[in-house]
């Protein structure tokens, strides 16, 4: 009887895992917590996966010396790396930054106590994925190029803030456009004149941005311009009523240009004239 | 002749593939475009693709893909997103070596959902083990000497207790 058990079983006997290429493994290590030791625990299973392991791009971070702060930053800056896939898994910490880092293609982040990511200047930076359970409540990008932006299966991200891109092609296909409801582009340029849709968007600010775009935003309940007279302002479709705030420098120059400033100023307030409450600032230099 | 522009319930073109062991096979296209390895050669030989030899991948195999595929071919509304999510936790619980073959499958074909799924479902095996259950579920051998292995853990021992 015992002889019939082992045959049975016999058929599974062969180490099969050991010959799977390498990013498989990675791409099985990955999907672990990293913070449960599991994947650390593989190093000792064979040489074979001692080197799996070692390859393996991950920060190990000692969690204990952070413990004891009330609120957990971490930040990462002028780190040259290889091009490559990086996925963080941070479970204490509550700020998270990334800075001037160079050679991390795409990126995915997990952590339960995660509370603000930002991404500035990291060239190459193509992907950001924000994963599982955490409390990610806001996330910036900064960079001169695309960056695919998924924080689909975190439905807890609810302000983006865009800075110094310029917003074209792709950017109007984000993931994000469906999800967010707080938006900020800070020094961005919409050179492209299209039509840009967010069911969800509650509040819409554009500091210092020239915009083409015009924003289809049905829930909008808060919009903030803050910029120059010359420039285009983006035009804001909904149809709700919503709170308008416009901030607006150069108006009181050259007394010989302060009727084209006037005219310019009504042709603005045409753009949101669907707004409920209108607050303009104008700024004397 | 015309009648293609009109009539037909749908569009749903046909696609041969052959497995590494001569086994043919036709699957509707937006299936088999799930991987985008076929895709890719879809797209290279255009219209005139007789049929597409799949050197690395075996009849059982590619019968267990291409239910995958066709049952992945839409994306699916969130109604049926707990149905589905049924559906591929029965789909990859599957033996071993048959995981094995639709994992290196799913690689070469390069189907990204169909990988994570699995790999996920690898991960779920080894998840909360022991070195030495880990081993035994994957027949791994050890070839460290104790001494070797026992550094390893010492350099790391938060990770062993």
């Amino acid at each position: 009887m015992e002889k019939k058990l082992e045959t049975t079983s016999h058929d599974d006997e062969v180490d099969r895992i050991s010959e799977f290429p390498e990013h498989i493994i990675h791409h099985i290590m990955e999907f672990l917590p990293i913070d449960t030791a599991d994947v650390t625990r593989m190093s000792v299973l064979s040489k074979k996966f001692f080197s799996f392991w070692c390859s393996l791009p991950v920060l190990d971070f000692n969690t204990e010396t952070i413990l004891n702060k009330s609120k957990a930053s971490l930040w990462l800056e002028g780190f040259n790396l290889e091009a490559q896939h990086l996925t963080l898994s941070l479970p204490l910490i509550e700020n998270f930054n990334l800075c001037n880092c160079s050679g991390i293609t795409s990126i995915t982040l997990r952590g339960e106590v995660l509370g603000s990511a930002c991404f500035i200047d990291c060239y190459g930076l193509e992907k950001i994925q924000v994963d599982g359970q955490t409390r990610n409540d806001d996330l910036t990008y900064g960079g001169k190029s695309y960056c695919d932006i998924n924080v689909a299966s975190t439905k807890s991200v609810k302000l983006i803030i865009i800075e110094d891109t310029h917003i074209y092609g792709k950017w109007f296909h984000s993931n994000f456009c469906r999800f967010v409801e707080e938006l900020d582009f800070v020094l961005c340029s919409f050179p492209v004149k299209t039509r840009w849709c967010f069911h969800q968007l509650k509040r819409l600010q554009l500091y210092d941005c020239p915009c083409k775009v015009e924003f289809e935003t049905p829930n909008l309940e808060r919009f903030y311009y803050s910029g120059n007279l010359e420039w285009d302002i983006p035009l804001i479709i909904s149809s709700r009523r919503f709170d308008a705030k416009l901030q607006v420098d150069d108006l009181n120059v050259n007394p010989i240009f302060r009727p084209f400033s006037i005219a310019r100023l009504s042709d603005i307030i045409r753009f949101i004239a669907q707004c409920q409450t209108l607050t303009l600032q104008c700024d004397s230099a | 002749m015309a009648s293609s522009t009109s009539g037909s319930s749908s569009s749903s073109k046909v696609v041969k593939i052959r497995s590494s062991d001569n086994e043919n096979f036709e699957v509707e296209e937006a299936a088999a475009a799930r991987s985008e390895t076929i895709k890719k050669l879809l797209e290279d030989v255009g219209d005139d693709a007789d049929v597409i030899p799949l050197p690395n991948v075996d009849a059982k195999t590619l019968v267990k893909v291409m239910e995958w595929c066709k049952k992945h071919m839409d994306d699916v509304d969130e109604l049926n997103k707990e149905e589905m999510k049924t559906w591929d936790a029965e789909f990859v619980d599957m033996d071993q070596s048959c995981l094995y073959n639709v994992l290196l499958a799913a690689n070469f074909l390069n189907i990204k959902e169909l990988l994570d799924q699995l790999t996920q479902k690898v991960a779920d095996m080894i998840k909360g083990k022991s070195p030495e259950e880990i081993r035994a579920t994957f027949n791994i051998k050890n070839d460290f000497t104790p001494e070797e292995e026992a550094e390893i853990r010492k350099q790391n021992a938060w990770a062993f207790e």
